[in-house]
């Protein structure tokens, strides 16, 4: 066989072997020692110098040509076969994922991180109370004297005559004050009160609130509407609106409900705000000059203003609960409405 | 508070406010009105006359033949109530009318024809507390005064009212009297209120003492009136008591409840002649049984006020009078009582008493000390109407208040400083005025205001800018955020770390919350952080919420058991909350776990176990920056019943339990009725954790150098623990070793009392590579070790 024809056939065999068994035999035969052309190569010493070179070169070249061939088709069955071994390996991805999840939680707690979140932003720090107070701070310092009517608005469970279960978060206002020394104050205290009523949809003697206090010079009842209209928007939404409407709290004088626009209706009236197209969300209001007083201000120097967000109202209002007790059950399957974001 | 339309508008002219309308611009001014009532909503009503009334055989029913008036004519109507009868005036409901009951149909009953109802007042939606017996057994028997046909018999009874119900705040007790919510309602919609009458009636001299022992009764007056008739009331008295949620009982008594709900000044009838003396002393140093006109005894302390006479409790003080003195159907002469108690001793016995009044409703939240003649006149007058009177005495007072005028210097600046706002002084002197003010001493910016009388809760410049801005609305405040300093709003440390902890945990555990207040059965598990006694409550609501809680697991239990119950499991909670007991706060971190924890949903699941617990543990202590060599978990040595002796173990902080982590023991399932699932707790002391300081961390140079790893294979005792056998190798393995880590553990039946450990250990250098000689020398050396320890190599 001349070269032509024999690089023609062994092409042809390369081309055509189908796995890499074929390919070896293939490749046995014609660039193994005994080969044809490996034979060629070995005749040549016979051959006059010239001669010798040039079909030297010609073989070199077929043997080349052979060689990067069976190469090149080496590579592809190889490919070829790693494809189908990682088909093979294809898993199902729409199983689900592993580790890491991000779980349910109690509502309440997105509700106050969100809340603190806003007032953090807003140069408030947090500031911790305790569930047990005392009768003085819970109360005398906020301007509700023993037998004060007041009183009988936060019916109090007591633990003995000077200790009891805070009625509300305002006693931290009275704490932060006395730390401050006279100074300016601005905080808010998130945390848990008590209060002596039937657990029903709408009632929990165990409840939450997050107390905001802040005091400076010259502080009026604008600043107050801003800063809650700000909190109200931030945390509900752009469109939403507040209304202050005139109130009663001993330590805040004047003081005011604050209600957000109703969501269903947009201020319009619908059953859901019972045709008054607004919802009570929380009590606010100027810090009662008595009570600078009695924390060691004086009201000639500082004013403050004082506000009181109950964090299950929101949550209701925000998640359209149905009734309060949900949130202390702790089912699993309702705590699972709710996720971090 | 209950508040009469009609009566209300008797005060003032209301012929173009609904009570919508008022509810409405009252609740904006923070009067809020609760609901609006109709005292009754039944119409299609007239009154008939029974011409014709037989009992049907073997039934309770009467055949009846009701004549009602010229429009309707006669009509046959089934009666069931016993009191039918011929010649009674009834009020009947035509078919077609709506009562609360239903609508009222003309129908068949036992074959006869009947075309409406008799009705008794509780069918026409009258509260019960304000009918009779009769009206409580049958129907209501009209009066002769009734005509015939009257379509109008509602307003005619007096029931044709609307009662509005305000919600009344601690500040505003002067609308307890329907007259002050007159002038309320006249500053807000700018309308005069009209005058009430009132009679200057002298009296003639008479023997008669009053005074009293003590401060909190710093006034009493007496009035004696003679030759009484004690009746029923006519109904121009009785609509207004009962439109006001008072129920009538005889002309002496409404006629003193009348003139409390239109001035807020309780006012006490007594019997003359059941009095021991002509006196009425106010004591309170007296103890005993007093006996009421609600027909119960009640235990009087030393503190409590009472009106005596001759040394004996006739009325206690601001509450009730008593049965002994009160005034029945015999009473001829009468006493009138107009006093003044103090708040917070009507509070005390009160509370303390549990009776709660008309009269002790007002007097513990203040009433308006300057008005008693003219309700004493006022009484006095009804008095001689409706009950007739041959003598009235003259008022026998005694009186200790300095009835000072308080006077507030108002200005401007001093206003808008508060509100926000831009008044002129003008502006707010007008709307004081509105507001009943006196105005005085006007200057170029400044006046002096002096509160109406009823308005005892003014009392500064604060409460004067409230009236200003609650009756102007807050559309004139400016709005805007307070110019302060620019302070970063930071969490304390402490605050963020427990922040990062949460966030850590709630990727796989469930945060809830739970109550604080248990039962004494919860107050008393899990104690093993708190040695003290907890909190009891001395006035609790139920026995399930009675201690403060010492524990949270107790707590997080429950809400295993419940989910459990409720076909959740496989799950994990955690609670971060206060604990406060015995003056101390602080705060714990709780976590329960149970079945198995979904490493890939239900495709890859492992139980939960003691080491879960011990991961969070140990992730908690790694973000806290606490190392391993500070803290220490001990074998459970705190015996009870409730955690596995065998799978629990105690965390110490230096000498101080901060914690525990365990398996449930078995015979606490049953307490918590959880039955078939596995339970892991740990409750720590996290405050203890977040208040330590961690060290900062430092680089430190990776060796360049390989390193080596070599398996042993060993077999200990059961009891040996495997970081014992770690800390031996690392002991005795010198610098070279790097890590030992236990890579196995097991365990057959042919192995006794042993078991298999194995571990890997990884050696190395910093400055150069191991040689094989060095590895193997520090080898054998550690398993010369551990020989020497009884831990053999297999």
């Amino acid at each position: 066989m001349d070269l032509e024809e024999l690089k023609e056939k062994a092409l042809k065999a390369i081309k055509d072997a189908k796995d890499e068994l074929e390919l070896t035999n293939v490749r046995n035969l014609f660039l193994s020692k005994k080969s044809e052309i490996n034979q060629k190569m070995g005749s040549l010493k016979d051959l006059k110098e010239d001669e010798r070179k040039s079909l030297g070169q010609k073989i070199n070249d077929t043997r080349n040509a052979i060689s990067n061939a069976f190469s090149q088709k080496f590579n592809d069955i190889k490919a070829y076969n790693l494809n189908l071994k990682l088909k093979r390996e294809t898993i199902d991805i729409s199983l689900p994922g592993a580790g890491i999840k991000n779980i349910g939680i109690n509502p309440l707690y997105l509700v106050e991180d969100e809340i603190i979140n806003i007032f953090l932003g807003m140069g408030y720090s947090v500031y911790e109370g305790s569930d047990v107070e005392t009768d003085h701070f819970n109360f005398e310092l906020m301007n509700i004297p023993k037998d004060h009517p007041a009183r009988e608005m936060q019916d109090t469970f007591y633990i003995d005559k000077t200790l009891l279960m805070r009625t509300h978060t305002s006693p931290a206002q009275a704490h932060a004050m006395s730390e401050a020394n006279g100074g300016p104050v601005r905080i808010i205290c998130p945390g848990k009160c008590f209060r002596r009523d039937d657990d029903d949809l709408i009632h929990s003697h165990q409840f939450r609130q997050i107390e905001g206090l802040l005091i400076d010079k010259n502080i009026n009842i604008g600043h107050l509407e801003k800063t809650l209209e700000t909190f109200v928007k931030k945390l509900f939404g752009e469109k939403r609106e507040i209304r202050m409407r005139s109130s009663y709290f001993p330590f805040t004088e004047p003081s005011v409900e604050v209600d957000v626009s109703c969501d269903k209706c947009g201020g319009k009236g619908c059953p859901v705000c019972k045709g008054t197209g607004y919802l009570e969300i929380l009590g606010a209001g100027i810090v009662n000059p008595r009570v600078l007083k009695l924390n060691g201000y004086d009201p000639k120097e500082y004013s403050g203003f004082a506000f009181g967000i109950g964090i299950e109202r929101v949550a209701i209002l925000k998640y359209g609960i149905d009734d309060i007790r949900r949130f202390y059950t702790n089912d699993i399957r309702f705590l699972n409405e709710f996720k971090r974001r | 508070m209950l508040v009469s339309y009609k009566w209300l508008n008797e005060l003032v002219d209301l012929h173009d406010l609904t009570p919508e309308i008022i509810a409405k611009r009252m609740t904006l001014a923070g009067v809020e009105v609760e609901s609006i009532n109709k005292l009754s909503s039944a119409n299609h009503l007239v009154v008939g006359y029974v011409k014709e009334c037989e009992l049907v055989k073997d039934t309770h029913l009467h055949l009846c033949k009701v004549d009602l008036g010229s429009k309707y004519g006669e009509k046959q109507i089934i009666c069931g109530a016993p009191n039918v009868r011929k010649d009674l005036k009834v009020i009947v409901a035509l078919p077609g009318a709506e009562l609360p009951g239903g609508t009222i149909k003309a129908a068949t009953i036992h074959g006869m024809e009947s075309n409406g109802m008799c009705c008794s007042l509780l069918e026409l939606g009258v509260d019960a507390k304000y009918v009779d017996e009769i009206d409580l057994s049958g129907i209501h028997e009209l009066g002769d005064e009734f005509v015939v046909g009257d379509e109008n018999v509602l307003e005619h009874l007096g029931l044709d009212d609307t009662v509005l119900t305000l919600k009344l705040l601690a500040n505003r007790p002067d609308l307890l009297s329907i007259y002050n919510v007159a002038k309320e309602i006249g500053t807000l919609f700018n309308r005069e209120v009209k005058d009430i009458p009132i009679e200057k009636i002298n009296g003639e001299p008479v023997d008669f003492k009053v005074g009293s022992e003590t401060k909190k009764c710093p006034q009493f007056s007496a009035r004696v009136i003679k030759g009484i008739t004690v009746k029923e009331s006519p109904v121009e008295l009785k609509k207004h008591l009962i439109a006001m949620g008072v129920r009538p009982i005889n002309n002496v008594v409404d006629i003193g409840n009348l003139v409390m709900l239109l001035t807020g000044q309780p006012v006490h009838m007594y019997d003359l002649d059941k009095l021991p003396k002509p006196e009425l002393i106010v004591k309170d140093k007296i103890e005993g049984e007093f006996k009421a006109l609600d027909k119960n005894a009640y235990p009087i302390r030393k503190g409590d006020l009472v009106v005596t006479s001759d040394n004996r409790a006739m009325c206690l003080a601001g509450i009730m009078g008593g049965i002994e003195s009160s005034d029945s159907s015999s009473t001829k002469n009468i006493v009138i009582e107009v006093a003044n108690f103090n708040h917070a001793a009507i509070r005390r016995t009160s509370i303390y008493l549990n009776l709660i009044s008309e009269s002790s409703i007002r007097y513990t939240h203040g009433i308006n000390d300057s008005q008693y003649v003219d309700v004493m006149n006022l009484a006095t007058s009804l008095v001689k109407k409706y009950c007739g009177a041959s003598s009235v005495s003259e008022i026998i007072t005694y009186d200790t208040i300095n009835h000072k005028e308080k006077k507030i210097t108002v200005s401007a600046k001093k206003i808008n400083a508060i509100l926000g706002t831009n008044y002129d002084l003008n502006k707010i002197m007008s709307t004081l005025k509105l507001d009943h003010f006196t105005i005085q001493d006007v200057k170029k910016s400044s006046f002096v205001a002096i509160a109406p009388k009823h308005r005892i809760d003014i009392d500064g410049i604060n409460d004067l800018a409230e009236e200003v801005v609650r009756i102007l609305g807050y559309q004139d405040v400016k709005n805007e955020l307070p110019a302060l300093a620019t302070i970063p709003g930071v969490l304390s440390n402490k605050q963020r770390k427990e922040k990062e902890i949460k966030k850590y945990l709630s990727t796989s555990l469930y945060q809830v919350l739970t109550y604080v207040l248990v039962n004494a059965k919860r107050a008393n598990e899990f104690i093993y952080l708190n040695k003290d006694k907890p909190y009891k409550l001395i006035n609790p609501m139920t026995d399930d919420h009675e201690y403060v809680r010492p524990s949270l697991i107790p707590s997080l239990l429950d809400v295993v058991s419940y989910n459990l119950a409720h076909q959740n499991k496989d799950f994990g909670i955690y609670e971060i909350s206060d604990i406060n007991v015995n003056d101390k706060k602080e705060t714990y971190l709780g976590i329960v776990l149970t079945g198995e924890e979904k490493l890939q949903g239900e495709l890859m699941k492992v139980p939960y176990s003691f080491y879960s617990l011990k991961g969070y543990l140990e992730a908690i202590m790694s973000m806290l920056g606490i190392n391993k060599s500070r803290y220490l978990l001990k074998e459970w040595d705190l015996g009870g019943t409730e955690l596995h002796p065998g799978r629990s173990a105690t965390l110490y902080l230096g000498k101080e339990l901060i914690g525990y982590l365990g398996e449930l023991h078995p015979s606490a399932y049953p307490t918590y009725n959880i039955k078939n699932h596995k339970v892991y707790v740990m409750e720590i002391k996290l405050s203890s954790l977040l208040n330590l300081v961690a060290g900062n961390e430092k680089f430190k140079a990776i060796s360049r150098f390989p390193s080596v790893t070599r398996d042993l294979a060993l077999v200990v005792k059961d009891d040996v623990k495997a970081e014992q056998v770690i800390t031996i190798i690392k002991k005795n393995g010198g610098v070279l070793v790097r890590n030992v880590e236990v890579f196995d553990i097991y365990k057959d039946e042919n192995m006794k009392d042993t078991k298999s450990v194995a571990v890997t250990i990884t050696l190395g250098k910093d400055d150069a590579t191991l040689k094989d000689q060095e590895t193997n020398e520090t080898i054998e050396k550690i398993k010369a070790a551990l020989l020497k320890e009884n831990i053999s190599i297999r």
